[in-house]
């Protein structure tokens, strides 16, 4: 995963543990860790209720420094409920770690404890072949309660004789016959049951950047080289597509030359017709003549003068009884036709002529097809 | 060269590559478009050419000149040109038997591009080439109802004529008749070709079925 796990042994080669996760991470990108077997730590277990959170670390810090029987020390504490679990070891042995591994301090550090098998309730063995001795670990209700370490795992005899001297173990709960024999040992876990709350100083660089740098750029350089090798084809290619399409203008405008002449031919006909028709007027006089007689006689008039000189038309109109006309009522009729505008009252001419005036509108020319004949 | 330097080496020449590929970056999204105009130029040409039968529309329209070159009188002599007319709209005053009086009025004008008879020289190009028209005054007496009947056979008859003016004052209607011609030589060019060409669209399309019919009327043989 993403650390290479090294028990520390003082006698010789650090063991390094097999990393068990199913991402396993190439060793340059992952980082060091060392744990340190359980015999070369001390452990304390302090309550710490009313410890607030973010205090929490410099609390455990504080109880390492008092406890601490060696002068310079490391320490991992953990919190469970309202006890603080804190191991405490010589920090010769992180000294003598980096110099085996050659690093300047970029590794972390954790008690082997961390890497027991947990139980709810009952006592668990935590022991390695790469270190000497056994631990056991007392837990109740998923939390731990104690941790003892032994040269060798102890006989009925022997933990009687350490319960009686000290008595403060039965009242942590540990039982009065020997809980665990040899061969219930299991095997240590591959992750640590708990974080530890004070990383040590100068670990906390989690990345060897010897090996991420290079890796970084040989990635970028890769997609860099990808992206503009797909740039410089797509390039090409439009440049190529746009030659090519340059290039035949003239052979396209060859073949497309016989539809060409027949438009040019069939549009100066067309043309040709179209000028034709514009010399009719769209509406004949004898239509017009023909279309506003009603409109007249139903007003009670009768045409006495006519002149029609398009588009402009006067009519003088007289009512055969002698009466006058409603000039709203004619002006009206007249521009109820839609191509008459502007009808107007000129002037009374004689004794009942009636004189009136009106446009014609030129109408909106219609779409000419070619097909249109006179 | 310490670690550090060769990463920055290699820093440098990836910035380098890095500004090449936005230059060329920048240059496939100037092309991309160019290219895109260039092809849409290129069918559009095509397909405006393409999505309009031409030939046909060409044969729709010389049949539509042939008939408007019936409504145009061949035009040789400026002078007769009028005197038909004349005569046509006595004929016509007669037959409907109308008591018309007939007065020319003004020169008989020869329009269009090439026009060479007499008149205004022609500089409208939007009038037709060797157009002729003359103008006559006709004034009819309003008895007997003759008047709607005249004006329908002038405007409606076979040969193309116009009322320019309409005027009906003291019992008496007088019209100014416009009427057209095309000059003999205009008019007998534009039918031969427009019969010509009908003649070979004719041939093409017919030629062009028959092309179609032959696999199909082969298949069916087989």
């Amino acid at each position: 995963m993403l650390h290479q796990n090294y028990l520390f042994n003082p006698d010789g080669a650090d063991l390094r543990l097999q990393a068990t996760g199913k991402l396993v991470l190439p060793s340059w990108l992952t980082r060091l860790r060392m744990i340190v077997p359980r015999g070369l730590c001390t452990f304390h277990r302090i309550r710490c209720t009313g410890v607030p959170q973010l205090k929490l670390r410099s609390f455990a810090r504080l109880q390492a420094q008092a406890l601490s029987p060696f002068v310079t020390h490391g320490c991992a504490a953990v919190r469970q409920g309202a006890w603080l679990h804190l191991w405490i070891w010589d920090s010769a042995l992180e000294s003598e770690f980096a110099l085996k591994h050659r690093t300047a301090g970029n590794f972390s550090v954790l008690p082997q404890s961390l890497y027991a098998r947990t139980a709810p309730d009952g006592v668990t063995a935590n022991s390695h072949a790469g270190s000497k001795g056994v631990e056991w670990l007392l837990w109740k209700d998923k939390l731990l309660q104690d941790s003892l370490w032994f040269r060798q795992a102890p006989s009925q005899e022997e933990w009687s004789t350490l319960l009686v001297n000290a008595p403060e173990l039965t009242g942590l709960g540990w039982p009065t016959t020997v809980p665990i024999n040899n061969k219930s040992i299991q095997a240590a876990a591959a992750q640590p049951w708990a974080r530890n709350l004070v990383p040590r100083a100068g670990g906390q660089i989690s990345l060897n950047w010897n090996s991420f740098v290079p890796a970084l750029l040989s990635v970028a350089s890769l997609g860099l080289l990808g992206w503009s090798a797909s740039l410089f084809s797509q390039k090409v290619s439009y440049e190529q597509a746009i030659a090519s399409l340059t290039q035949n203008q003239e052979q396209r405008l060859a073949e497309l030359e016989p539809l060409q002449q027949s438009r040019q031919q069939a549009q100066r006909v067309i043309d040709w017709v179209r000028t034709a028709q514009a010399l009719l007027p769209t509406q004949t006089t004898h239509e017009l003549i023909s279309d506003l007689a009603p409109v007249i006689t139903r007003q009670g008039l009768v045409v006495r003068e006519i002149d029609l000189n398009p588009p402009t038309v006067q009519a003088t109109l007289t009512a055969p009884g002698g009466g006058s006309p409603r000039l709203t009522a004619v002006l009206g009729a007249l521009e109820s036709r839609p191509y008459i505008y502007d009808a107007r009252f000129v002037d009374v001419t004689g004794v009942s002529g009636f004189k009136f005036s009106w446009r014609l509108r030129e109408p909106v020319a219609p779409a000419t097809t070619a097909g249109e004949a006179p | 060269m310490t670690p550090t330097l060769r990463w920055l080496v290699w820093l440098a020449v990836l910035i380098g590559l890095w500004s090449v590929a936005l230059e060329w970056e920048q240059e496939v999204a100037r092309l991309k478009p160019e290219k895109q105009k260039l092809e849409q130029i290129r069918q559009r040409e095509g397909s405006a050419l393409q999505s309009v039968d031409w030939k046909a529309q060409e044969l729709l329209a010389r049949h539509a000149q042939i008939a408007w070159l019936d409504r145009l009188p061949e035009v040789s002599q400026v002078g007769i040109f009028r005197a038909e007319a004349m005569e046509t709209i006595s004929d016509l005053c007669g037959r409907l038997d109308a008591s018309c009086q007939i007065a020319s009025m003004g020169e008989t004008q020869a329009r269009g591009p090439t026009a060479t008879t007499q008149g205004a020289t022609a500089n409208n190009l939007n009038e037709l080439k060797g157009l002729v028209s003359t103008t006559l005054r006709i004034t009819v007496g309003l008895s007997g109802n003759k008047l709607l009947p005249l004006m329908q056979e002038i405007e409606q008859g076979k040969v193309l004529r116009k009322i320019e003016r309409f005027t009906v004052r003291s019992g008496r209607a007088e019209l100014i008749v416009k009427i057209f011609g095309l000059e003999s030589n205009v008019a007998r060019g534009e039918r031969a070709a427009a019969l010509r060409h009908i003649e070979q669209i004719t041939l093409a399309s017919s030629s062009i079925a028959a092309e179609n019919a032959r696999p199909s009327s082969a298949g069916a043989a087989r």
